[in-house]
């Protein structure tokens, strides 16, 4: 389905379900929970939280249905409003007590067809990386979460952080940098030019 | 071409989006820069390490939780008011069974409560406080 075919599903659903139906409501959460998801994950780096950052997303929309202009941009308000769901819930007392990154948010596969050998340290190699991820800053881990995780293009990640696709580009550039230095303490510098 | 502009054109050739002839002008760089050649086998093995593992799966029954969620309107777990509501509670009882547990230890506190009166006792209280919070999850 393209762009413009989607947003055309997505307003058209949106115009009925502003009419009180709820099964154009759930047309809309099939076609976008998906992405709203990955986004909540890309943010807090915890798949569970990410679940309830999802759950709550929907109950909130729902709710202000009214003021949501244009039903062909419903990804991009859906994604705002899980951004500042996960952010209250983040602020909030009980969050801040909760684990916030465990290994269980970070799983990873194995290459298929790999010798054993090779797939543990492969798995072992990526755990190492998906940590270092967890450990950026948000703006640099979601951004990097959405290209190399996710594999959302640069246009799609501006959609779902609220940002032009240039800022997309250079905060990419910065959270690679973070990550390779983050990885590669241990490695001896060589100066720059 | 400086490293600095060099890293811009390795994050674009990772992502797909090197221009034509900025490609040559990469290479030419990293043949003379052991730092950026360095630099790429690092964006290179953590984009791989990242991708291989795909995109994080959609736990099962999501959509139907959150549409369900919406139409109860119901916040999610530990969220919202009545999440507030009840983390108040229980802070107002580990508040309450800390103060006569420390009182417990120095002995000025009453093995039983004094009166009788279920309010006075600290431990009641809690319990009190923790289903009074519960009782609002249910409204």
């Amino acid at each position: 389905m393209s762009r413009e075919e989607a947003g055309a599903r997505l307003r058209d659903a949106a115009a009925r379900a502003r009419s009180g139906r709820p099964e154009a409501f759930r047309e809309i959460v099939d076609e976008t929970h998906a992405t709203v998801f990955r986004v909540a994950v890309a943010i807090t780096a915890d798949r569970d939280e990410a679940a309830d950052v999802v759950q709550e997303t929907y109950v909130r929309a729902w709710e202000r249905l009214g003021e949501l202009r244009d039903g062909a941009a419903s990804l991009g308000w859906l994604c705002r409003i899980a951004r500042n769901v996960a952010h209250d819930r983040r602020r909030s007392w009980w969050s801040r007590v909760r684990a916030p990154l465990g290994d269980a948010a970070l799983s990873v596969a194995s290459p298929p067809g790999a010798a054993a050998d090779e797939a543990l340290a492969a798995a072992e190699s990526a755990l190492a990386v998906r940590r270092a991820l967890a450990a950026l800053p948000e703006k640099h881990r979601a951004v990097l979460a959405l290209r190399e995780v996710e594999g959302m293009a640069y246009e799609e990640i501006a959609l779902a952080l609220g940002v032009p696709v240039g800022t997309v580009e250079s905060r990419l550039h910065r959270a690679r940098t973070a990550l390779a230095r983050r990885l590669g303490r241990s490695l001896d510098g060589e100066g720059e030019r | 071409m400086s490293c600095r502009d060099a890293r811009r054109l390795l994050g674009a050739r990772l992502d797909g989006r090197l221009a034509a002839g900025e490609g040559a002008a990469l290479e030419a760089h990293l043949a003379g820069c052991p730092a950026c050649r360095r630099e790429r086998a690092r964006w290179e093995a953590s984009a791989g390490a990242l991708r291989a593992a795909g995109p994080t799966p959609v736990p099962p029954a999501l959509a139907e939780r959150a549409f369900r969620a919406a139409m109860a309107g119901a916040p999610a777990r530990d969220g919202g008011f009545v999440g507030a509501a009840r983390r108040v509670a229980l802070a107002g009882a580990l508040a309450a069974a800390a103060v006569w547990l420390a009182a417990l230890a120095t002995g000025a506190a009453p093995r039983r409560p004094a009166s009788g009166d279920a309010a006075q006792d600290p431990i009641e209280v809690a319990v009190l406080l923790w289903t009074a919070g519960g009782e609002r999850d249910a409204e």
